[in-house]
Order: structure tokens, then C-alpha cells, then sequence
């Protein structure tokens, strides 16, 4: 069994820290995963009080989440101090998640973002002024086959990502994990402006496409 | 009807949390009246969930699971969310006030709620390097269009414009200029040492 087949079984009777141990190893297939196969499961259960369950996640999404954050510039110690809150706020947020608003990825995404941000400049206003809006308030949680299309979306759109010309996913990744303006980040590509704003809008096409039956 | 919205690119950058303070709580202030640009900021953040599913790990210390798990039942760390605080409004002209907005600036930003009467006209200007504006209340009118309540501005370095304030109500707006303007004209030129803009 590798560590992605863990996540396969139910969490329920299983020790938590079975998964933990395997943490050293890293595989390739856990390098270019498809997400946790069942995330927003587990976040349903964390959101119960599920202390197993936040093990698994932590477990697959700390590591990930640590990365981001080096890739937004943060130092060695502090990403690894930000990974940690960003988990703890995982378990503490877990019961505003909505499986069908976001995908489990998305939503740590946006934790982690926050906290970035947050860090950066101390103060915070994407997340809250977003957050504050009542047509924002999560709905009611959704029907296990709905779910089950939210997970298809989800694996869409990573494919999709993954799908994309290199010379538009280069100007994505440089979107997401540089602060710089996109002056700037033309300039890195040795291209003009223009250039990086048509390929922003042709990854979207496509990723949008990926997602049609869905719309 | 809003009809100006952002362009993908500043919505990426919002929902990848890359713009600065005082431009994120400009797109922030549209953003949230716009089911348009909710739907791309979701889009983005879909987006960038798929980044982070497909993100190398970078392995934790030792101890950190256990760490957590220690530290699970604590209270959330406080006093991280505050709204758009603003500092003390400054009169400019005859029904012109300059509210600044409290932010951590990078370089020479500026942040800032402008009140500007009935068929006033603004002068002449262009900016060094990005201007955002959102409409809050009122409309105004540029070389660009009609400004209404909800649209987005987003101007660059390189776009010279003089809004007149149209309608029959004062023009608010909550306006980002990531660095000094630059007027056009010379009362413009002569006021803008007064201005602080
Ligand atoms: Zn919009």
C-alpha cells in the first residue's frame, strides 16, 4: 500500500497517525497528486470534530501549503509557522466549508492565502470584506452525489491546469505566486504587457472550458 | 448596471492575494456588488487550489502534526481582521474632500475616498503607474465612459484623463493610485502640492 492508497479507506476506526508515519517518504505519485481523494469528507468530518481526520488532512495539505507559502516569499521558519496555522484554522473553519462552493483545495488555498497576505502586511481586507457578505454564508451541506460532481469539477480543473500551454501556465503560476506588477512580470518573460494579459485570458477560456458541463 | 469591471489580470491578482493592501481593497469594494466578478474570483481561487494540489511538499518538522494536534483547542489569534479604517477628512476644494484610507503602503501608493460635487470637473491628469477606482455612490464621466455606482476604473501610467462629475448627486469614490499624479494643466500643477495626491 503507498501513501495515497491510505487515503482510500474510511477514516473511522483507523489510527490517525498510521498515515504520519509514512510522512518521510514521498513518492511520485504523491509529488503530482490528484488532490486528496477525499477531502471534502474529511472536512466534513474535521467540522464534526474528527481529530483522525485532521490528522489526514494535515498530513497531505501542510507540506503542500508550506510550499506555497516559500513560493510567496516567506522564509524557511515562518512557512512552516504558517503551515501550521493554516491547518489550525482548517480545523477551526471546517464547519463554514461548502463542498460545493469550493473545492477542499480552493478553500485551503484561500486560508493560506489570508494568511500570506496577513503576514505581509497585517491588516487584511480580501478575505473579510468577502467573507462579510451575507450571500457568502455557507448553504446547506450538499447531497452526496452533488458532491460527487463537485469532485468531478474539481479533477477537471486540475487537469485543465495541468493541460495548459506552458507559455500561459508559466503567466498563471507567475500571477499566483509573485507580488509583482505585471510590468514586471512581462519583463521576466521578455515579453510585452499585452502579451501577459492575452495569455491570462486565453488560460481562462480554457480552463473554463474544461469546466462547461458544469456551468 | 455595472458595465466597467476589472480586468482578469487585477482579478487574478486579487484572488491570489499578489495586490497590495490599498489596490485590494479598491477591487474588494466592487467585487463584492458584482456577481460577474465574484464568479472570476472564484474561478482564480479554483484555480489556485488546483496550484496547490499539484504543489510539491516541502516536508514539515518532525514534531509538527503533534504540535498541532497540542495546539487544536486553542482560541483563534485575534485582532487580524479589520475592515478599511480611515483617518480625517481633509477639504480640498469647495464640496472636495479627501478621506485617506489607513494602509500599509508599498512605495508610493495612496489609498483614498474622494468627495466631489455635482458637475464638478477634476483636473486634468495621469498617474505614475496604476490608478483603481471604485464608485460608490454618485457617477462620473472620463474620456473612458460613464462611471456608476459599482463600476471599477482601472487606468494605467500611460492614460492621461479629466472626470467631470455628472448627474445630480456628489460623486464618491474609493479611489488607489500606485504613485504620484501628474497634472496636466498648470492650475492643476500649481493646487497639487495642496492636494497631497
Ligand atoms: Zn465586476
Amino acid at each position: 500500500m503507498d501513501g495515497r492508497a491510505l487515503f482510500h479507506e474510511p477514516i473511522g476506526g483507523r489510527p490517525a497517525l498510521a498515515a504520519v508515519g509514512r510522512r518521510g517518504v514521498v513518492s511520485a505519485a504523491e509529488d503530482r497528486n490528484d488532490g486528496l481523494e477525499d477531502g471534502a469528507t474529511l472536512i466534513l468530518a474535521v467540522a464534526a470534530g474528527d481529530r483522525a481526520a485532521f490528522a489526514l488532512l494535515f498530513t497531505h495539505y501542510a507540506p503542500r501549503v508550506k510550499t506555497y507559502l516559500l513560493r510567496r516569499g516567506a522564509g524557511v521558519q515562518r512557512a512552516e509557522e504558517l503551515a501550521q496555522e493554516a491547518l489550525l484554522s482548517v480545523w477551526r473553519k471546517a464547519g463554514q466549508f461548502d463542498p460545493l462552493r469550493a473545492s477542499p483545495g480552493a478553500w485551503i488555498f484561500t486560508i493560506a492565502r489570508n494568511l500570506g497576505v496577513d503576514d505581509h502586511r497585517r491588516a487584511r481586507p480580501v478575505a473579510d470584506a468577502l467573507a462579510d457578505d451575507p450571500s457568502a454564508a455557507p448553504e446547506p451541506p450538499a447531497a452526496a452525489d452533488a458532491r460527487l460532481d463537485a469532485a468531478e469539477r474539481d479533477q477537471r480543473l486540475r487537469e485543465a491546469v495541468r493541460a495548459l500551454p506552458a507559455d500561459q501556465l508559466a503567466v498563471v503560476r507567475l500571477s499566483f505566486f509573485s507580488d509583482k506588477p505585471h510590468a514586471e512580470i512581462a519583463a521576466e518573460l521578455g515579453v510585452p504587457l499585452g502579451t501577459v494579459k492575452s495569455r491570462l485570458r486565453l488560460a481562462f477560456v480554457r480552463l473554463r472550458a474544461g469546466l462547461e458541463d458544469f456551468r | 448596471m455595472t458595465t466597467h469591471h476589472p480586468s482578469e489580470l487585477t482579478l487574478t491578482a486579487f484572488a491570489a492575494g499578489t495586490l497590495s493592501e490599498g489596490a485590494s481593497h479598491v477591487v474588494a469594494a466592487h467585487v463584492v456588488g458584482c456577481p460577474h466578478c465574484r464568479e472570476v474570483t472564484a474561478m482564480a481561487e479554483a484555480t489556485g487550489g488546483a496550484l496547490l494540489d499539484d504543489m510539491p511538499p516541502t516536508e514539515m518538522a518532525a514534531d509538527a502534526l503533534e504540535l498541532a494536534l497540542a495546539r487544536i483547542d486553542r482560541p483563534a489569534p485575534h485582532g487580524t481582521s479589520a475592515g478599511l479604517v480611515f483617518g480625517r477628512r481633509r477639504w480640498l476644494a469647495p464640496g472636495v474632500w479627501i478621506t485617506p484610507g489607513k494602509i500599509a503602503a508599498r512605495g508610493r501608493e495612496q489609498l483614498y475616498r474622494l468627495d466631489v460635487p455635482q458637475g464638478r470637473r477634476l483636473p486634468r491628469h495621469s498617474h505614475e503607474g496604476r490608478e483603481f477606482v471604485a464608485v460608490l455612490q454618485g457617477c462620473f464621466v472620463d474620456e473612458s465612459g460613464l462611471y456608476a455606482v459599482g463600476d471599477f476604473g482601472e487606468a494605467d501610467a500611460s492614460d492621461d484623463h479629466q472626470p467631470t462629475v455628472q448627474g445630480d448627486t456628489p460623486c464618491v469614490c474609493l479611489i488607489w493610485t500606485e504613485g504620484p499624479l501628474h497634472m496636466r494643466d498648470p492650475i492643476g500643477r500649481l493646487l497639487q502640492p495642496w492636494l497631497g495626491i
